[in-house]
């Protein structure tokens, strides 16, 4: 079956519901008079176009606007860990001396007798939250640095609690390093000055 | 008979519909994609934000350690109300000390309802006593050095809520007094306690019951259920809920059994140098019994071990700990 419709463009079914249907008096196309549905001009659809592209560049302005602040804010987040991690680096490192698997049992002093202990244990190892831990001593200076076991307890003056990892940076303190001795049957601290240094990321 | 199409032949017919459908589903798209990023982004931001606050109160209480002095007391004040959520893991073979998470969040948004905790920042090397959730605008904390004879460890004891300490005996009140905290009130009576304040009875029936006749060692008694404590612990058993009591006393026991090994290895290094000492059965005792138990009531049992451990070093001419 076909339009009676001598000059319509389209050709629709008589019982064709779905059509569009212009508006305007003067439209272009001529439907057949069952025809429900609205059909808008060029130019609403010129503006649907435009409005498409319009919220496109918007969201994609939005997208970039996003990633930009994205980008700046982990920066900021990466440089707020480096901090906090600073501080906890610099906070830990003074209290460490004072910790009882540490401590001599005074302020900033370091038991050596129990370094040298702590160093053949593996549980102690992940306790501190850090990424190396070295305790030095400094005076009197040797040349060598020779680290401490059992077997070179006496003659020592490095104890590597926890091996520094590659490309993290040091934070350290000074503190007074003692262990026990004995003369004449009577015991006593015999203390010497030390740096201990903590591990961080940077 | 041909039978028709349903769309319309006509090129522009067709433009028309794909130029609709497609500022209906790239609209629709769009919009959807921008306000999920907008609320993920957002949520990222809210995560990384709690993430940090919980690192922050971490570092916060590092200072509570005391080193050599007997207790500090301090304060965290948030601008707002907050969540501080804690979570306790005894230990195990991977974590030889066991360990524990703070985790924080606030109220946000529109309805300004609580958000969702930030992420858990893992400890290690600190004893933290506290209520699973602590919810308030104030963090009150204090510390107090934990000795088993030999040092152990600084204790932590964190609250937002409001405690009230009825007719407490004179060693107590004297260690309320020391700290200074606003959260903890004194009283003679009942009556005189803050309506909102947890009440705490050395005698008689109240939210929390200390039962102890020296309060050096004794037992708690709080929404039913009973954890024994022995020095300190006793704030832990006040301040924290039996779950993360129990767990915190499991890594108490764990570090206390390694350090009484410890002090065992520095006895056998400085006999060399004839520097005997004679606490050498009672840190293997104190040891093989920290090992070997999982409960707040071995501190209990131990008590006169270390009582008597202290007094043999004490009196040596060579010392270990002390």
């Amino acid at each position: 079956m076909k339009s009676k419709l001598a000059n319509s463009r389209f050709n629709f079914p008589s019982n064709t519901k779905n059509l569009l249907k212009s508006k305007r008096p003067n439209s272009r196309f001529n439907f057949p008079s069952n025809t429900k549905n609205l059909l808008k001009s060029k130019r609403s659809q010129l503006k649907i176009q435009e409005m498409s592209f319009m919220l496109l560049g918007l969201v994609l302005f939005f997208i970039i606007a996003g990633l930009f602040f994205l980008v700046v804010s982990n920066a900021g987040l990466q440089e707020d860990v480096e901090t906090l991690n600073y501080e906890k680096a610099v906070s830990t490192i003074t209290r460490l001396a004072g910790s009882p698997e540490l401590s001599c049992g005074k302020q900033l002093c370091v038991d050596a007798d129990k370094l040298v202990v702590l160093k053949q244990r593996e549980s102690f190892k992940n306790f501190w939250d850090i990424n190396g831990l070295v305790v030095k001593k400094i005076y009197p200076s040797e040349d060598e640095e020779i680290e401490c076991f059992m077997g070179t307890y006496e003659n020592c003056n490095t104890f590597t609690l926890k091996e520094p990892e590659q490309g993290f940076i040091e934070v350290s303190s000074y503190v007074t390093l003692c262990k026990k001795d004995v003369v004449a049957g009577y015991s006593y601290d015999k203390c010497q000055l030390a740096k201990i240094s903590a591990y961080i990321e940077k | 008979m041909k039978r028709r199409g349903i769309l319309p032949k006509s090129k522009k017919g067709i433009e028309m519909s794909f130029t609709w459908l497609f500022a209906i589903l790239a609209g629709t798209a769009i919009l959807f994609i921008a306000i999920y990023a907008a609320t993920q982004f957002i949520g990222v931001a809210k995560y990384q934000q709690y993430t940090e606050a919980a690192k922050s109160i971490t570092i916060l209480i590092d200072p509570l350690e005391t080193g050599i002095a007997s207790a500090i007391g301090d304060i965290i004040a948030f601008k707002q109300e907050t969540r501080t959520h804690y979570n306790c893991l005894a230990p195990n073979s991977a974590e030889p000390f066991g360990k524990q998470t703070i985790s924080f969040s606030e109220k946000s948004g529109l309805g300004r309802e609580w958000g969702v905790p930030g992420g858990e920042i893992s400890i290690r090397n600190k004893f933290i006593f506290a209520n699973n959730m602590e919810q308030g605008k104030n963090l009150y904390m204090f510390s107090m050095p934990f000795n088993t004879g030999f040092k152990v460890t600084d204790l932590i004891f964190l609250s937002a809520e409001e405690y009230c300490f009825i007719a407490p005996p004179n060693k107590v009140e004297d260690e309320i007094e020391q700290i200074n905290l606003k959260n903890i009130n004194i009283s003679t009576s009942i009556k005189d306690c803050p309506e909102q304040a947890t009440t705490v009875c050395f005698t008689g029936g109240c939210d929390i019951v200390v039962d102890s006749e020296d309060y050096e060692v004794g037992a708690v008694i709080k929404d039913g259920k009973t954890v024994y404590f022995y020095g300190p612990l006793l704030y832990g058993a006040i301040f924290s809920d039996s779950k993360i009591y129990e767990c915190n006393t499991q890594r108490l026991l764990a570090k206390t059994s390694e350090l009484a090994e410890v002090y065992l290895d520095k006895i056998d290094l400085v006999s060399i140098k004839q520097c005997d000492s004679a606490i050498e059965p009672f840190l293997q005792a104190i040891s093989s019994s920290a090992k070997a138990s999982k409960s707040s009531i071995t501190f209990v049992a131990m008590a006169d071990l270390i009582e008597q451990m202290d007094k043999r070093e004490g009196q040596a001419t060579c010392k270990i700990y002390s």
